[in-house]
């Protein structure tokens, strides 16, 4: 899961923020925990994480809000300045502070791209959504070391040399 | 809706807006186009129909965007003015806009309140199933 993939590009409603992401995602989050529900309005969002460098935006310049976390520590959204959609999130407890974005892969032109390689917080799930067959689901948050692909966990274990 | 409906109250994540739902909504779907995976970043929507009367707003006013839409008529979604989060929108919906609300039930605080009943343009669906009670979609 190292190779970029073909084609992931992605953008806002308006079409004034433009994305390209040029390495497959470390892993996919969907997150159904109260404040994803509430962020987005629906059931779960679906969350890629990738390093900040390798989401490059080819137009456009988002506009970012903080807004309260679980955990407190605050989480950065990035959103286009005229449709106000949501592009990626940073959140601010990882450590890694704005070196990893959590893109919503809903925005790209082709979500199928970035499917869910984990449900997390279904501890909150609505309880009319039912978890496709065989997904790997967790009812809060799970063990990246066991989780994660080797790939990722190298790529991580870079981010956080790099963050000191 | 589920059977024995309470009015329920909901609101943005920094707290600014809130508003409350009065009555029972009429629909609820979960919509899986394009367009309603862009906006929420996710899989599908979760929207109620209501009556605009019937969802009062306790506090806070919303901001209000007029964007492009599946139906070239446009959609005007109400975001809190503060940490824009999305409440509800109104569509054109054959003259109806100002008339009714297309509130986004993930902001209602207590979701157990409401259920998606309907598969809405279920052909663009991708990752994630939904089932309501008794029907597969």
């Amino acid at each position: 899961m190292t190779d970029p993939i073909e084609g992931a590009e992605g953008g806002c409603t308006c079409g004034q923020l433009r994305y390209e992401v040029r390495a497959a995602p470390l892993i996919v989050h969907a997150c159904h925990c109260r404040w994803c529900q509430r962020q987005t309005g629906g059931p779960h969002v679906i969350n890629a994480l990738c390093e900040s460098d390798l989401i490059v935006l080819t137009r456009g310049e988002v506009e970012e809000i903080t807004v309260p976390s679980p955990s407190g520590e605050g989480q950065v959204i990035a959103r286009c300045p005229s449709c106000k959609d949501a592009i990626w999130s940073n959140y601010l407890v990882t450590g890694l502070g704005k070196r990893i974005r959590f893109l919503r892969a809903g925005t790209l032109d082709d979500p199928t791209l970035m499917p869910p390689d984990v449900h997390i917080y279904t501890s909150t799930r609505l309880p009319w959504y039912v978890l496709p067959e065989g997904a790997l689901a967790v009812e809060e948050f799970y063990d990246t070391e066991t989780t994660w692909s080797a790939a990722s966990i190298e790529r991580l274990q870079a981010l956080k040399a790099a963050a000191g | 809706m589920r059977s024995g409906f309470e009015p329920c109250e909901g609101g943005c994540t920094c707290g600014h807006v809130r508003y409350r739902v009065l009555s029972e909504p009429p629909i609820v779907h979960c919509c899986h186009c394009s367009w309603c995976q862009r906006q929420s970043g996710s899989a599908f929507a979760v929207n109620t129909l209501i009556e605009s009367a019937r969802v009062e707003v306790r506090s806070g006013a919303v901001e209000e965007l007029m964007l492009p839409s599946p139906s070239g008529r446009g959609q005007r979604i109400a975001r809190c003015p503060k940490c824009r989060i999305a409440v509800w929108s109104n569509y054109h919906m054959g003259g109806l806009r100002d008339h009714a609300r297309v509130v986004r039930v993930g902001t209602l605080d207590a979701l157990g309140a409401a259920a998606g009943t309907h598969g809405a343009w279920k052909n663009q669906g991708r990752n994630g199933q939904i089932e309501s009670e008794g029907e597969r979609q």
